[in-house]
């Protein structure tokens, strides 16, 4: 009698089981077979290693490295010194108090509204996606660490990476204006190492706004670079400049908001007045609002969502 | 329950984990078999509309065992639902007694050569490896220590300080294998370690593998080469399309598959003059000369003895044998014919 296709299968199934009743146990020899292995697998904090976490911490600083992203970051940041050059260059600055001002000028129009935002979206949105493109988050998820851990330094690594660039990328823009520039005769009307010093606080505090809520992105969408650079250029910097509400929900406003009414400057294209403006203990709980539920949702989702990592079979 | 598992000999080179709460402990007797490391119990995944795996029941014990599939078996599926990568859609993964979904501490003790041939190409071979025993916890000097072990153990002290990105394909694979096995793991999932490796460092790669099975370490083979697993250990699982096919001894499955006839591809100068040769071989049962390309497609239900035999065809006058190839080392073949 002819069997079907599917009774074979289940013939020689049955065949291969019944023959081998042994059939997923170590040979008889294998003195691991009686006694399993033992196993720990750790508690509350597991997960948690110091020393992991600062290997992580220090692979995430250099892994943000790549070369596109190195071309880009050139232009974004490059722009404030070859201005600072150029205005030493052609004369534009004749002694220190010119220089300062012109300093604490380039500062305050390209870092907050352009840089910033730019150079937190480079590195935040792909905190994890890299690691999914490059096939290497294997590595991490197959260690002893808690994927929000993961995710936590890999975000610390960004932000301070973020923040180093700038501050760095600030101090040459300065620099190039002020070293060598003679002293001014009047009395310097900005003490600008004390404002240079509020200001970069203040800057670290919206990359750290920013590199949360675009590295949450980043875990949403697939598109979160491109969502993100049209939120800088249509949020924080058109939105912000019309007198109405809705501008509020922008992390640049809470961040002039806070420059202006800590640093006691107002400057004109702000289009924002004191009268208008929160406190600056709302705007700091908004920006901090922003990091704590970005940064929470991040590492809900981290733990919670598969990442598939593509293998040669796909 | 209490987890009745006895803590083995303290490792010298790992920071001690946590105990295992209770509420990560799984129930024991929730299977037959207490010997089993590995335990996939009626387990599907899905990825959107494709299947990862089919309703997979299989367990798997301490000692070498192969997993064996064509492309697309689902091998690496269920390598990353043993490892806590992917979450089972339905039925339930336990390793060690533990799901690993959601426990990274169970990754004290696996590791995982993946198949895929990516690493941080900026990193030396040793700084790799120190990373991913770093990861486990270990403590700077510790991790050096584990990593140069672990870099001994798969011969690769020699350009361990030369960057990933400049290693051959048998180097990173061996590479990678040191990351996998540096924290001393209980079980080692390997998923197609000998991809694009030339015969030295299979080879090598081989050897390093059951070096480890002897240190009693659970070592999991992926692979779609029939060859290569049986070179290794005779315990299988066979996948195919998301599917349980067999699992047991290799050589009974062999046994099943030498019933049907092997199929070789011959190319030789003058295959015609060979194929009368071969006519005469009384295990040789069926020849087919193709047109096209002058090849000769041998069956025989005794491979080992067509190939023994084939050397001393190939040394007589004007039988000139340019090349050869079984068409049957595609696992897609063998699970024809199971599946026939």
């Amino acid at each position: 009698m002819k069997l079907s296709s599917l009774t074979r299968v289940h013939a020689i199934r049955a065949l291969l089981m019944s023959s081998i009743s042994t059939t997923t146990t170590s040979p008889p020899s294998d003195p691991t077979a009686a006694a399993p292995p033992a196993l720990e697998v750790g508690g509350g904090l597991a997960g948690w290693n110091l020393s992991a976490l600062t290997a992580l911490y220090v692979a995430a600083f250099r892994s943000a490295w790549r070369p596109r992203r190195l071309a880009i970051l050139g232009l974004i940041f490059g722009g404030p010194p070859v201005l600072a050059l150029a205005f030493r260059l052609l004369g534009v600055v004749n002694d220190s108090n010119e220089a300062s001002k012109a300093a604490l000028s380039l500062i305050d129009n390209f870092y907050p509204n352009l840089i910033i935002p730019l150079a937190s979206l480079l590195f935040a949105t792909g905190l994890i996606r890299d690691e999914v493109e490059d096939q290497t988050l294997t590595y991490l998820l197959v260690s002893p660490v808690a994927r929000p851990a993961i995710y936590l330094m890999k975000l610390k690594a960004a932000c301070h990476l973020t923040i180093l660039l700038v501050v760095g990328f600030a101090a040459l823009s300065v620099a190039l204006l002020t070293v060598g520039v003679p002293i001014g005769s009047e009395a310097p009307a900005i003490g600008l190492n004390g404002r240079l010093l509020k200001t970069m606080a203040m800057f670290a505090l919206a990359i750290v706004a920013y590199s949360t809520w675009f590295g949450l992105l980043g875990l949403v969408t697939r598109y979160a670079t491109t969502i993100g650079v049209v939120q800088i250029i249509l949020l924080e910097n058109l939105l912000v400049g019309f007198d109405f509400l809705l501008r509020q929900a922008t992390i640049i406003y809470h961040v002039r908001a806070l420059t202006m009414r800590w640093l006691e400057i107002t400057p004109a294209n702000w289009n924002m007045t004191l009268d208008t403006l929160p406190e600056a203990s709302f705007s700091l709980e908004v920006l901090l609002g922003v990091i704590l539920v970005s940064t929470a949702a991040a590492m809900i989702l981290v733990k919670t969502r598969e990442f598939r990592v593509k293998t040669p079979e796909g | 329950m209490t987890h009745s598992l006895a803590s083995p000999a303290a490792n010298a080179t790992t920071t001690a984990p946590p105990p295992l709460p209770a509420s990560d402990a799984c129930s024991q007797d929730r299977f037959a078999s207490q010997a089993a490391l590995i335990r996939f119990e009626g387990v599907s995944k899905w990825f959107g509309n494709v299947i990862g795996l089919n309703n997979l029941t299989v367990e798997i014990g301490p000692g070498l065992t192969g997993l064996l599939g064509p492309n697309g078996a689902g091998k690496s599926t269920l390598l990353q639902l043993a490892t806590g990568q992917l979450k089972p859609s339905q039925g339930r993964v336990e390793v060690l007694g533990v799901a690993p979904w959601g426990h990274p501490g169970l990754n004290h003790h696996l590791g995982l050569c993946p198949e895929q041939d990516a690493f941080y190409e900026w990193m030396t071979g040793r700084r790799f490896v120190t990373f991913r025993a770093r990861l486990q916890g270990m403590s700077p000097k510790k991790a050096a220590e584990a990593a140069a072990q672990a870099i001994d153990l798969v011969s690769m002290g020699h350009a361990a300080d030369r960057p990933i990105k400049g290693y051959s394909k048998g180097m990173r694979q061996r590479i990678k294998l040191a990351q996998a096995l540096v924290h001393h793991p209980k079980v080692l999932f390997l998923d197609e370690p000998f991809t694009g490796t030339d015969p030295v460092a299979r080879r090598e790669i081989m050897d390093a593998i059951l070096a480890m099975g002897r240190r009693g370490v659970s070592v999991v083979v992926s692979s779609h080469v029939l060859y290569e697993v049986e070179a290794l250990t005779d315990q299988v699982v066979m996948l195919n399309r998301g599917r349980l096919v067999a699992t047991g001894r290799l050589d009974r499955i062999r046994d099943l598959i030498d019933r049907h006839p092997h199929r070789i591809v011959i190319r030789a100068d003058d295959p015609r003059a060979v194929a009368a040769e071969l006519v005469k071989w009384d295990h040789v049962v069926g020849l087919n000369l193709k047109r096209d390309d002058g090849s000769i497609l041998v069956e025989t239900h005794q491979p080992d003895r067509f190939y023994d035999a084939l050397p001393e065809l190939a040394t007589r006058p004007g039988l000139i044998i340019r090349g050869l190839h079984s068409d049957d080392d595609n696992l897609e073949a063998v699970f024809q014919y199971l599946i026939k």
